[in-house]
């Protein structure tokens, strides 16, 4: 197990299939119908016991940039690990599964590829069941030919298995094998918040 | 799914820092924006690419100069692709070839593959075995690159990290800081000194000179308290002003050409401007290192360009690469945008690259390359700058500056590199450029010197790393007596042993767009025209001009990013969590949710 204590987890998935409503459940225990259009969400933090160990996870919303493909490769740099999220009522964003790991594999080009940390959640279970256009069996098949992923069948508005999707990648990363930089470099620069802007010169 | 709006208070084109400032400022005052890009990627002609990428662009390049020449038009209003011609490319000949390939079965790889073959048929004369094989070891880390068309450095102090820092972005990019900035003299490049250390140590600077320069940098940093001292010179050349301290001419032509931000040094510079510039660099020593200057890494342009624009989708922008843009109409006091869908603004923000009427655009062209070798310009030296005076490198008539970034900067594999080359266009600038390749490079594979180098090192024969430190020991052994900068001076003097190879080098010229004058620009005041960053080293004066624009479109905003939204909510939220308990909120929320939907 690495010794990593902060994880970065990207949600990917169609829009309209419940990431952002995913992450406020799991963080806030929130859900509202409504969009707000004002604010939408960076990352939410959110820590976690797996085994004994006190875990950070940082929760990278996609902010809608999603929407028409247009999430950046800074986007996905760093990612310990990666949620795909589908509509079980909706058909198109089942099948977009296969891009969306796609492009991730291309963006975040992990080291491991094929040991890399995913889990497939299929949201909304709490709509009638006349709705629902992909059966269980077949959205497991699909994970199990990709690799055995974990497949979670959820609802971030009734919060069924939300909590367990969550803890189950979080442990998934922290198996991963952390990549340990070989070169000794210059600390990179880091600009945090706490660090005021400077001041404009004085007398003039 | 959430419907979409069709009407925007800001649409924006093109996702340059610039645009991509202003898009967070105004999403961050509650403006809603609409933000396009007709490329696949971010960051306009600040963008940043992998190494197919790279091909790619080249490629495409040379077809949109041949189309130019055939003057055919097509109906996308993108015109991205026009500020670059007259593309040069040369690889490395005598690669090794491997004797047996290894099989490749990944799609992403022989896609790569394929697209280096189909890059030699485009622009070679031939398909050459060795040069194939160079490509395709390149591409083999491919997504280790980040190849810039206008790389840039910040200033530790300055506005752009202030702005950084006020939006809170520092999530969202890594610095690393420049190491050395070397200037080139006597046929060799030397390094200048950044801290008042340097000064005091450089065996290069005599005794007298050193009180001399210091006596000028000290006055620098406080010249605004001074006016009157430099009263008379205000307006005459910088370069005259200089001399009334009399400095030795290698001193002034470090100050004229080295340490500053401007294109093209401050040979022409006013005092007035040349004074503000000096002091910009000195006031951002010592904060991070011994340079003034901080590296974006993977690229810089386009990472600085995606945090702003993630900052503007947080709060709601829409975002929309890869767009065909089919129309762009005013009409009725509103923008018309006809793209993947259609829409409709109240104001229009737009890069030169969509701008139909190109009339009023004047234009400034500079000569650049970009080259990837084996080894640094200066051993173990990484993220640096180079500049080459006037009359320097065979009479060349304009300042050369090189710009040099490695793995450090996240923009290379190891034990690659990349150097920029950026000189202003005139009648010789592309044989500048070609002479100063030729002197600092190798453009050919030396099979004899490699055999040398496997016959000393042994079993270890692939790892150039392990070459250059064991030159390195070998060198500390010789001087032994000598101590720390007198080593490092020798280190300098020392010719260099082999010169980096220059895998592949391409020359070209770019275009630097501008509008004519400020009367068409004010033509509409619902219309707003960013002109193209200059390639100076530094983000100020883009940073600076971004925010400008902002204050005149919003000259009520004081704080472009206050956080008054946010602790709004905050105290909202206290509020009602002081009501009920949690857990009943979420029932009486999901209920209320319910009836609505009923
Ligand atoms: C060639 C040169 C000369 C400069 N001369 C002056 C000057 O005369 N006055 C001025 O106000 N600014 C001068 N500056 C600007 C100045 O170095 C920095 O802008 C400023 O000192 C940064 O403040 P600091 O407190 O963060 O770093 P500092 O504390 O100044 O440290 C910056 C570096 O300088 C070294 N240093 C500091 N003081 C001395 C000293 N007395 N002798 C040897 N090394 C020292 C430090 O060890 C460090 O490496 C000079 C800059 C350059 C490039
Ligand atoms: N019934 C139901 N609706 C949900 C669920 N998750 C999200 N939604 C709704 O689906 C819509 C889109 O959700 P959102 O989280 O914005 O999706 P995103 O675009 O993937 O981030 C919103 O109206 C949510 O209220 C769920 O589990 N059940
Ligand atoms: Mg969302």
């Amino acid at each position: 197990m690495s010794g990593k204590n902060l994880l970065k987890a990207i949600i990917l998935g169609d829009s309209g299939v419940g990431k952002t409503s995913l992450m406020n459940q799991y963080v806030n225990k929130k859900f509202s119908n409504q969009y707000k259009a004002t604010i939408g969400a960076d990352f939410l933090t959110k820590e976690v016991m797996v085994d004994d160990k006190l875990i950070t996870i940082q929760i990278w919303d996609t902010a809608g940039q999603e929407r028409f493909q247009s999430l950046g490769v800074a986007f996905y740099r760093g990612a310990d690990c990666c949620m795909l999220v589908y509509d079980v009522n909706n058909m198109k964003s089942f099948e977009t599964l296969d891009n969306w790991r796609d492009e991730f594999l291309v963006q975040a080009s992990p080291k491991h590829p094929e040991s890399f940390p995913f889990i497939v959640l299929g949201n909304k279970i709490d709509l009638e069941e006349s709705k629902r256009q992909i059966s269980q069996k077949r959205a497991m098949a699909w994970c199990q030919s990709k690799g055995n992923i974990p497949y979670f069948e959820t609802s971030a508005k009734e919060a069924i298995n939300v909590e367990q999707a969550f803890q189950q990648i979080a442990r998934n990363a922290l198996m991963q094998e952390a990549d340990v930089p070989e070169f000794n470099f210059p600390p990179s620069v880091s600009l945090d918040a706490e660090q005021k802007p400077d001041q404009g010169d004085c007398n003039c | 799914m959430e419907e979409l709006k069709t009407h925007y208070d800001y649409i924006i084109l093109g996702t340059g820092i610039q645009e991509s400032i202003l898009a967070s400022a105004l999403a961050r005052n509650n403006k809603t924006v609409l933000h396009i890009d007709g490329n696949q990627f971010y960051g306009g002609n600040e963008c940043s690419f992998n190494f197919s990428e790279f091909l790619e662009w080249i490629m495409n390049v040379q077809k949109n100069d041949n189309k130019a020449k055939q003057s055919t038009t097509t109906n996308d209003i993108n015109k991205f692709y026009d500020s670059y011609h007259d593309i040069d490319i040369k690889i490395l000949s005598g690669y090794d070839i491997p004797d047996n390939e290894p099989e490749i079965t990944n799609r992403f790889a022989l896609q790569n593959n394929k697209i280096a073959e189909e890059f030699l048929k485009q622009t070679q004369t031939s398909v050459e075995k060795d040069k194939l094989a160079l490509l395709k070891d390149l591409i083999k880390d491919n997504r280790q690159f980040y190849i810039s068309l206008l790389p840039k450095m910040a200033y530790s102090r300055g506005p752009f990290i202030d702005l950084l820092i006020k939006a809170d972005l520092g999530n969202y990019l890594e610095f690393r800081s420049m190491e050395k900035t070397y200037i080139y003299n006597n046929d060799v490049f030397e390094n200048v000194p950044c801290t008042k250390e340097d000064v005091f140590n450089s065996k290069q600077i005599k005794v007298i000179e050193k009180r001399k320069l210091m006596k000028f940098l000290t006055f620098v940093m406080n010249y605004r308290l001074e006016k009157e001292s430099y009263e008379e010179y205000k307006d005459k050349p910088y370069s005259e002003y200089i001399k009334t301290y009399k400095l030795n001419p290698e001193l002034q032509q470090v100050i004229l050409q080295a340490i500053n931000d401007s294109e093209e040094g401050l040979e022409d510079a006013t005092t007035e401007e040349g004074l503000a510039s000096t002091y910009r660099y000195l006031k951002s020593l010592g904060k991070w290192g011994n340079s003034p200057l901080i590296c974006p890494l993977y690229g810089g342009g386009s990472e600085i360009s995606q945090a702003f624009c993630r900052s503007c989708a947080v709060y709601g922008g829409v975002y929309m690469l890869d767009q065909k843009i089919n129309s762009l109409e005013f009409k009725n006091n509103q923008y018309h945008l006809d793209c993947e869908l259609k829409f409709t603004g109240d104001h229009l923000i737009s890069s030169i690259d969509y701008l139909q009427d190109q009339s009023n655009i004047e234009i400034t062209d500079y000569h650049k390359a970009i080259i990837i070798t084996d080894k640094p310009l200066k051993k173990n030296i990484d993220i640096s700058i180079y500049i080459i005076p006037p009359n320097t490198i065979n009479n060349n008539k304009n300042r050369i500056m090189l710009i040099q970034q490695g793995y450090q900067a996240n923009c290379c594999p190891k034990s690659k590199y990349i150097i920029y080359i950026c000189t202003k266009a005139t009648d010789t600038s592309k044989e500048e450029i070609k002479n100063v390749i030729q002197q600092l490079f190798e453009d050919k594979n030396d099979i004899s010197e490699k055999n040398k180098l496997d016959e000393m090192e042994g079993e270890n024969n692939e790892n150039i790393k392990k070459d250059e430190e064991a030159n390195d020991n070998n060198n500390k052994n010789d001087d032994d007596d000598d101590d720390d900068d007198e080593e490092e001076e020798e280190e300098e003097e020392e010719e260099e042993a082999s010169k980096p190879k220059a895998y592949i080098s391409v020359i070209f010229k770019q275009s630097i767009r501008k509008q004519k004058s400020l009367e068409t620009k004010l033509d509409k005041t619902t219309l707003t025209i960013i002109d193209d960053m200059l390639p100076g080293i530094s983000m100020e004066t883009p940073v600076e001009n971004a925010l400008s624009i902002f204050r005149q479109l919003h000259p009520e905003i004081e704080e472009i990013y206050s956080k008054p939204q946010e602790e709004e909510e905050e105290k909202e939220e206290k509020q009602e969590e002081g009501q009920k308990e949690q857990e009943e909120q979420i029932t009486n929320e999901n209920e209320a949710v319910e009836e609505q939907t009923q």
